[in-house]
């Protein structure tokens, strides 16, 4: 914490009347302050000089008792908003939290109000861990000091409470100001001790006054040190206190009329007159002026809305004062009868993903509720005047305002508003000059080619930066995307740990780890014992990601049941915005992924499966911190635990945590697959458990409701199978990303998990059918059949004599027969999800040689004549003297529709169709036409069938039956 | 038999409305609550006696069976069918929903209806819905700006898309025609007729472009197969805007014959009539009325 750097700072603009140094300092303080105190739970507190320890069990309190001295001069010179707040805060912590005693005990003992050393989370005002404490021990007073601390730091809250005082008015501020004051003055004993072992001190035995910290008499510098600084903390805030005595009074002033005089004078006292006020921060509404001597706002405004602005009452002595203050300036009368306009601006309008806009209304009529509508899809987004809204994903969005106020509403939107480019590398830009280095068992012949990714990442992914002028590593600079790609040459899994850190890169110049699909996992870890894809085994420690925007595609992590595990970022050390997907990890000991604090990463189409009997409870994901700005977005992946492995913990800080379209199946245990998630941002999941609590999402689902194909030891493999509880059941998620974890686009309604089954992956077992290019003739007879069925068969079984013996397993295969004969034929045929066989009985008929001729005479009939469309009629073949071959007109357009003995035709349109078939068997031919055969009437138009109900809707029921004066009376007797 | 069970009753529900109110119904029924199918369903019409005139108004009258709509209208009910009714929506925000994604109101019908007027959207198309709107007449004569479009459409994909067939639009403002929104998989757009007078939002947004044709725009969004684009009001010759509007066209209109056919999905136009020969782009079908000169010189049909 640059605590006293920032103090002079403040003090150098101070003296010099520079504001860059103010500037500076605000910043500073506030980057560092507002970031963390919202880290540690956005209460007042933030954590000590580690700024990693806002999350640790105990902080010390120490050093952020230093940071008060400068945010109060800060804000005293700036009046910032934030600080403000955050100075408020800090107070209401510390008086409710930290501070005990004040009182005596029956024997007249005084015990001071002080702050702990150490804050203890589970032990906030330090009382459990006082009187777990024995007396006796040998470390007692080592341990004590962690409660007891030094009563001297209350200085510092002094300094706080009087401030708070200043800000707000509460006196009970003032009151605690006075308290630490008191005790830290009068607390040491004159023996040097700070106080009895029950916390109490002798009040007859106190020092009256000193300035001497007892606590270290062994060491005089450090002796004159606390002396100078205590010196310097009481003085300041006694400094405060007098201060005290000039206020501003006035907060909210009267609202003004646009167009007409307005007049107020701001109430000032204490100090010594003549005051002196200046505006410090913000403006006044255009046409009013504050006048220096006398503290009057006046003029005639001549715009509206609410305006904030800081002023500075300075008086005789030097001392000043400042309040922030507020003006509403309303239409002028008569126009403010009239009902809103909507309009409104934004600070930006294009931008990268994730991209915050601040909207601003700028509605006219002074509407009194605002309602936004950030991606026009119909939903309030937002009802502040002026709100923020994050675009996550790329696109072009439609903005609505609408407003409203007692005299009437308006709605405001524009098309085409906020342009937001892909960002997060979730959609990297192939036209980016890339740099591809290739990751190779054996690089012999190969250029950029490196033998474990620990080797390409110390190389820097081999690019000569320095001709380009660029630093190593800078892939801004150099215009690049490092392309590592992964080639399966290592069987049995590369050996290997990577930290990708070094670098600079941004959404367009990032680095790209992955593997080509033709060297992809197959969705499974293993085959005969060796990786189905490029794999890495984190043999020799964790996988650190510290570049922002990093993508990792289609790579087998082995995590070796071993405590390894893969790092996405690491709050302030770089690797924000990565994604990772496609992937599959495998047997982690406590976590697969750990998602570090803040860094916005994207998880998707994952397998993550562990098929140890392991527990953990830190998830196969442990989420880092999320917020708005910065939220993780974890999205169908695919999770198996043959132990009790949690599949997600968003751990406390979960605000917008987005976790939509996952499956978890856990096979036992209490650990909860999803644990501590954002629930507005929860949708489509699935658990095993009784966690996947939310929108869409479904729990208590078996391995045999969810189907994966195979959660064996060693070949787990989570692809969904027909009829899984997954199907149609995810996240559409496409403007993000399209396809699963295998590369397929993703098409209807999107299945929860990394795979999406196909349509022909489906269920439907294969459908039979068969033709043939002739079913008569004279011996030797050659035919050829073919294959007709539907669904996708994958095996083929044909009988052509159907004496049992399969004679074929081609698809369409050709026989000839050599006898006389009538032959039936048969045809077998499967695929993964069923068998199917048609078997056409005499459909073969081989004649001797030299029998004499005979036309065929054609003529069919069908199973229906009508029907509703889509109506399908299957026809059947009655034509004598055995034709071969047949063509069949089922709209009588003159195009040939079928070739088939027996077709079946679906007619989709309304109408009267005449149908006509053309025969033929070598001896001639002949047709036969059925005028106006199929009549398929109109799906969309039912016509009323004998049996309706009709109601009437009039005006006047009087003399008619089953009538009703309005719709909605009918609907509501309806349904009668 | 539960009530509103139409499939177990074996009925059809009908609501045959009379145009007993020149100034409109003010109602705004929410049909929900039934069980019905393609073939039993519930039918709410103005039989063609009571039905409008093609035209909104006359002499400050509605010229058919017409409500003045307070709050939304949501079908729920499978498979409603709603015809030739006039829809006044008040340019109060209030809209017509063709159901809800599990919320029932699927294969719902809008045809031969006059929407006007609506403030945001005039109907709004449930996700999934597979909604079939045809031969209607949608009007804003407000100068209202409206960007959902007068025909707001759910997702559509390839199994549950909507059908947006021969409907006409005309705007005074800047008001979108129709918008298909991101995911507008298969959504079919044909002899569709849109003019609006000003701005910058599109007469037809975001659709699937293999199943857009035939369709006309004053703007240039219409860009599909055998589309139109740009045309003026002196091109496309409604019988009356602004005023009294009638969005029946004229001949000479650039609509006329520009249609595709598409008898076998219905067969009349807006106002009943039977559509012959090339069809017309728009829920009107110009009757062609071929005269000629007999040998003694009389004029016949």
């Amino acid at each position: 914490m640059e605590t006293w750097p920032i103090l002079n700072l403040v003090n150098l603009y101070r003296v010099s009347g520079n504001a860059e140094y103010l500037r500076v300092a605000k910043n500073i303080a506030k980057n560092r302050l507002l970031v963390r105190e919202q880290a540690a739970g956005g209460k007042g507190y933030f954590g000590s000089g580690d700024e990693n320890s806002v999350s640790d069990a105990s902080q010390s309190t120490v050093m952020w008792m230093y940071a008060i001295e400068a945010m109060i001069s800060i804000h005293y010179e700036t009046q910032d908003p934030d600080l403000r707040q955050l100075l408020i805060r800090m107070a209401d912590f510390t008086k409710d939290s930290f501070l005990f005693g004040g009182a005596y005990n029956a024997k007249g003992e005084y015990m001071p109000v002080l702050s702990t050393w150490i804050w203890h989370k589970n032990d906030p005002d330090g009382s459990a861990g006082l009187a777990a404490l024995d007396p006796n021990a040998s470390d007692f007073y080592t341990k004590k000091e962690y409660y007891s601390a030094e009563p001297v730091n209350t200085f510092f809250w002094a300094d706080l409470f009087a401030y708070a005082y200043r800000l707000t008015d509460k006196t009970e501020y003032m009151d605690w100001a006075r308290k630490c004051f008191r005790d830290s003055i009068f607390y040491y004993d004159k023996e040097g001790k700070t106080y009895g072992t029950d916390g109490y001190i002798n009040p007859d035995s106190r020092a009256r006054l000193s300035f001497i910290d007892g606590k270290y008499p062994e060491s005089r510098t450090k002796i004159h040190g606390w002396i100078a600084r205590t010196n310097q903390i009481y003085l300041f805030t006694e400094w405060q206190l007098q201060q005290g005595g000039l206020r501003i009074f006035s907060s909210s002033l009267p609202d003004g009329t646009e167009g007409s005089a307005y007049s107020h004078a701001l109430s000032v006292s204490g100090g010594t007159a003549p005051y002196t006020c200046t505006v410090i921060s913000g403006s006044l509404p255009e046409g009013l002026t504050l006048n220096p001597s006398d503290a009057v706002i006046s003029g005639t405004p001549g715009e509206t809305g609410t305006f904030s602005f800081a002023v500075r009452v300075q008086d005789a002595a030097s001392a000043s004062a400042a309040a922030s203050l507020t003006i509403t300036v309303k239409s002028a009368a008569g126009a403010d009868e009239e009902p809103p306009v909507a309009d409104f601006t934004a600070d930006k309008t294009s931008g990268t993903a994730p991209l915050t806009v601040r909207f601003t209304d700028k509605s006219l009529h002074s509407p009194t509720s605002w309602a936004w509508d950030f991606d026009n899809d119909g939903t309030i987004d937002a009802n502040l005047k002026n709100p923020e809204h994050t675009y996550t994903a790329a696109g072009t969005y439609a903005v609505a305002l609408a407003v409203t106020s007692q005299y009437g509403s308006d709605q405001k939107t524009v098309g085409d508003y906020i342009h937001v480019a892909a960002g997060g590398g979730t959609v990297p830009d192939p036209t980016l000059s890339e740099h591809i280095s290739v990751i190779r068992k054996d690089c012999t012949g190969y250029a950029n080619c490196y033998t474990s990714l620990s080797a390409w990442e110390a190389d820097f992914g081999g690019i000569d930066f320095g001709s380009l002028g660029c630093a190593q590593g800078d892939l801004v600079c150099a215009n690049k995307i490092a392309v590592a790609e992964c080639h399966n040459d290592w069987p049995q899994g590369l050996n290997d740990s990577p930290v990708i850190e070094g670098w600079k890169t941004d959404a367009e110049h990032y680095i790209r780890i992955y593997t080509p699909k033709s060297e992809r996992h197959k969705g499974k870890i293993l085959e005969n014992g060796t990786y189905t894809g490029f794999g890495i085994n984190l043999s020799a420690g964790d996988m650190y990601v510290k570049a922002d925007y990093t993508v990792i595609d289609g790579i087998v992590f082995h995590l070796l049941d071993n405590g390894r595990q893969i790092i996405l970022g690491q709050w302030n050390g770089g690797g924000r915005y990565c994604v990772f997907r496609n992937n599959i990890t495998y047997n982690g000991r406590y976590r697969h992924l750990g998602l570090g604090d803040y860094q916005a990463a994207t998880v998707y189409n994952n397998f993550m499966i562990n098929d140890t009997g392991r527990q953990s409870g830190y998830g196969i994901i442990d989420c880092g911190p999320s917020n708005a700005q910065y939220f993780h977005r974890i999205y169908s992946n695919s999770f198996y635990s043959a132990g009790d492995f949690g599949a997600v913990d968003g751990n406390s800080a979960n605000a917008r945590l987005e976790i939509a379209g996952n499956v978890c199946l856990k096979a036992a245990g209490s650990v909860p697959c999803f644990a501590k998630f954002d629930a507005a941002y929860f949708r489509n999941n699935i658990s095993s458990d009784s966690s996947a609590s939310g929108s869409s999402s479904q729990t208590g689902k078996s391995l045999n409701d969810i189907r994966f194909v195979s959660v064996a030891k060693g070949s787990a493999d989570l692809h969904l199978q027909p009829g899984s509880a997954a199907l149609d059941s995810g996240a559409d998620l496409s403007s993000v990303f399209k396809e699963d974890v295998d590369g397929q686009n993703r098409t209807g309604l999107w299945d929860a998990g990394a795979d999406e089954l196909s349509e022909a992956q489906t269920g439907e077992p294969p459908v039979a059918d068969f033709t043939s290019d002739k079913t008569a003739g004279e011996a030797p007879l050659t035919v050829k059949f073919a294959d007709k069925s539907l669904n996708s068969p994958t095996s083929w079984a044909w009988d052509f004599d159907n004496d049992g013996t399969v004679d074929s397993d081609r698809q369409h295969p050709e026989h000839t027969y050599s006898a006389k004969g009538t032959y039936t034929v048969s045809l077998t045929v499967g695929n993964p999800y069923g068998n199917d066989k048609k078997t056409l009985t005499g459909h073969i008929t081989v004649s001797e040689p030299g029998l004499p001729a005979t036309p065929p005479v054609a003529d069919f009939t069908s199973d229906k004549t009508g029907g509703k469309a889509p109506l399908t009629v299957k026809f059947a073949d009655k034509s004598l003297n055995s034709p071969i071959s047949w063509a069949w007109d089922f709209d009588n357009d003159g195009t040939v529709d079928s070739d088939r003995q027996h077709p079946e035709h679906t007619y989709s349109a309304k109408g009267t169709y005449t149908v006509s078939l053309t025969v033929g068997n070598g001896n001639g031919n002949d047709k036969k036409i059925r005028e106006n055969y199929i009549t398929v009437t109109d799906e969309e138009s039912p016509e009323p069938l004998p049996s309706e109900h009709v109601s009437l809707i009039r005006k006047n029921c009087s003399g008619y039956e089953n009538c009703y004066e309005s719709l909605s009376a009918w609907q509501a007797d309806g349904r009668h | 038999m539960r009530q509103g069970d139409l499939v177990c009753a074996k009925k059809i529900a009908v609501a045959e409305c009379y145009n007993d109110w020149p100034d409109g119904l003010s109602d705004s029924p929410v049909i929900g609550g039934w069980k019905s199918s393609r073939d039993f369903y519930v039918r709410i019409y103005a039989p063609k006696s009571e039905r409008h005139t093609a035209k909104v108004k006359e002499a400050g009258k509605y010229t058919g069976f017409a409500v003045n709509v307070r709050d939304d209208i949501s079908v729920n009910a499978d498979c409603t069918v709603i015809e030739g009714i006039i829809f006044n929506l008040m340019d109060n925000g209030s809209q017509i929903i063709l159901g809800k994604w599990n919320g029932g109101g699927r294969y719902c019908v809008f045809r031969n209806n006059i929407a006007l007027n609506g403030r945001y959207r005039h109907l709004f198309l449930g996700d999934y819905q597979a909604a079939s709107v045809y031969n209607n007449f949608f009007i804003n004569d407000t100068a209202r700006s409206g960007d959902y479009g007068a025909i707001d459409c759910g997702p559509s994909n390839a199994r549950f898309f909507h059908r947006i067939y021969s409907n006409s639009f005309w705007f005074a403002g800047d008001f979108k025609g129709m918008d298909g929104h991101g995911t507008h998989e298969h959504l079919e757009i044909v002899n569709n007729l849109c003019y609006k007078k000003s701005g910058r939002n599109p007469c037809f947004a975001r659709f699937d472009s293999a199943y857009f044709y035939n369709n006309l725009s004053s703007d240039s969004s219409a860009l599909g197969s055998s589309s139109q684009r740009n045309k003026t009001l002196e091109d496309i010759q409604f019988a009356s805007v602004p005023k009294d509007p009638d969005l029946r066209i004229l001949p000479g209109s650039c609509a006329a014959d520009a249609g595709k056919d598409l008898s076998s999905l219905f067969t009349a136009d807006i106002g009943g009539q039977e559509r012959k020969g090339i069809w017309d782009i728009g829920a009107h079908e110009l009757s062609v009325i071929r005269m000629q000169v007999t040998d003694d010189g009389k004029i016949q049909q």
